[in-house]
């Protein structure tokens, strides 16, 4: 197998043998009630890559997420950083996978930012002044300086989701699966996690249903559809092929229809 | 989460705001504890416990008013267990006659005595629970080795607390945008249904913040940025209390 070279200083220690941030066969997913949400998922990424999850609502995107953190438990194998996604290792796992639920709502859930933040990294175990120290680095990454007072319900909607962000990237976390980051977003605090995507040096898988925040910001695009991938490739080759995208019910970004309507 | 009107004094510099919450909670279990096993052998006993709470509740700094304000939120339970017990027949001691009502005396002590020793118990419970932070207040309970399990419970309670009042709200709103004059049968069916739904959904949210602490590495344990620590005011402090505590035996 041909290994790619690290761009990021900081994967190298954590990479491991394999160079794979996630390594996926035969995974599969089936809710309480019977329904299938996942089939058979084939995924490799290396680390540092940053993959779009897109597809039709009901395809597995969100499934597909969560099962990425140890949160939920699907049939197949599962490794992540080369770590086996078993009951033995969640711990681990859970350190090295950030996840980014949809509802910020469901994630802040302390009276003050501050303790929002704070609650990774006390749970890792960290010091005061560590705990400290990683919450105003979060807060400064996705410009949220001076929130650490302030209640979470004080917050707009866009304040929130970035607040959320600022929780899970506390931690530190090698890989980061996020569900619908840019979702419901004014234009303001969409650019600012666009922005904060694009510049940040973990794997990110997310899904999304944006696909111009995907052009933006990711190597390479996955389609699902009813639980299955049906496509996988370079962004550009995905998000460009027209008659791919409307096969599974998907647009071309519209940065690109209005591109190709001059032509 | 929209919990200021509980957490209103909770920040506060007094004496017993600052204390080990470790202090606050055996402070108020010996008081209620010595409290309850009082027998009722003078007024001037009781009279003694409600002065060293009022000293407390006095040097606490919060308003008498407040503390008052949540005692009547309480009280109604203890007046609607007791208000029978007047009228409970018994065949010694004296006999009142109202219009046709007749009321004993034996009942009536004891309507008496159960009524002072729950609003002693009550407010001291009240001041502990004013004047103490919830996470440090269970933190205070961990370390009396209290086993972990209750406090994971009582922690997720705290937090389902809120997301109840949450849902509620959310509900509220959307019955409130789309509110006719109903009769008033009709619109406690819809009340109950409304419960019934908003238990289902305020438990899939708790589901989805339980992933989100699990996925954050939550494992159980209380943990706050500030650890307790046990200082020689708190050891003054109780022995004061302890002392003041003797004074209804010793001084009967």
């Amino acid at each position: 197998m041909n290994k790619k070279m690290m761009k990021q200083n900081n994967s190298t220690i954590f990479s491991g043998r394999t160079g794979l941030a996630v390594e996926a066969d035969e995974l599969s997913y089936r809710y309480p009630d019977g329904t299938l949400a996942l089939q058979n998922i084939h995924l490799r990424v290396k680390t540092g890559e940053k993959v779009a999850v897109t597809g039709p609502n009901g395809s597995g995107k969100s499934t597909l997420i969560t099962l990425l953190n140890g949160v939920r438990r699907g049939n197949g194998r599962l490794k992540i950083f080369d770590i086996p996604v078993n009951k033995h290792d969640l711990t681990l796992v859970k350190q090295k996978v950030g996840l980014i639920f949809q509802n910020p709502d469901d994630q802040l859930f302390c009276p003050t930012i501050f303790e929002d933040v704070a609650f990774g990294p006390l749970n890792l175990g960290l010091s005061r002044e560590k705990v400290e120290q990683r919450v105003k680095e979060a807060l400064h990454s996705v410009g949220l300086n001076g929130y650490e007072q302030r209640s979470s319900f004080h917050l707009s909607y866009g304040e929130r989701k970035l607040a959320s962000i600022a929780t899970v990237i506390a931690m530190q976390p090698q890989l980061i699966a996020a569900d619908e980051p840019t979702s419901n977003l004014d234009l303001a605090h969409r650019r600012k996690i666009i922005q904060w995507f694009k510049t940040c040096r973990q794997t990110v898988v997310m899904t999304t249903h944006d696909l111009d925040m995907a052009l933006e910001t990711c190597d390479r695009v996955i389609v699902l559809h009813r639980g299955k991938i049906v496509a996988d490739g370079a962004t550009r080759q995905i998000l460009t092929d027209q008659n791919l995208l409307e096969r599974y019910q998907l647009e071309l970004p519209l940065s690109l229809q209005a591109s190709r309507a001059k032509s | 989460m929209k919990h200021d009107f509980l957490d209103h004094h909770r920040s506060g510099n007094s004496p017993v705001h600052l204390a080990d919450p470790r202090l606050k909670i055996v402070v108020m279990l010996l008081f209620i504890f010595a409290v309850v096993i009082t027998p009722y052998r003078e007024m001037s006993d009781f009279l003694c416990y409600a002065g060293i709470l009022f000293i407390i509740a006095l040097v606490s700094r919060v308003s008498l008013f407040h503390y008052l304000s949540k005692l009547l939120k309480l009280y109604p339970m203890i007046f609607l267990i007791t208000f029978l017990l007047p009228f409970f027949p018994a065949l010694n001691g004296a006999e009142y006659q109202i219009g046709f009502v007749k009321i004993y005396q034996s009942g009536l002590q004891k309507f008496a005595l159960i009524n002072i020793k729950s609003v002693l118990a009550i407010l001291m419970s009240i001041v502990l629970t004013v004047t103490t932070d919830f996470s440090m207040l269970l933190k205070g309970v961990e370390k009396l080795r209290v086993p972990r399990l209750p406090i994971m419970v009582l922690s997720f309670m705290y937090r389902f607390i809120f997301l109840l009042i949450d849902e509620t709200e959310r509900m509220q709103m959307a019955y409130q945008s789309r509110y006719v004059k109903l009769p008033v049968l009709r619109r406690l069916q819809i009340f109950s249904q409304q419960i019934g739904v908003l238990f289902i959904r305020t438990y899939e949210r708790g589901e989805r913040v339980y992933q989100a602490m699990d996925s954050r590495g939550w494992s159980g344990e209380v943990r706050t940025l500030n650890d307790l620590h046990w200082r020689r005011t708190d050891t003054l402090h109780f022995a004061l209390f302890a002392l003041s505590m003797m004074v209804p035996v010793i001084f009967i």
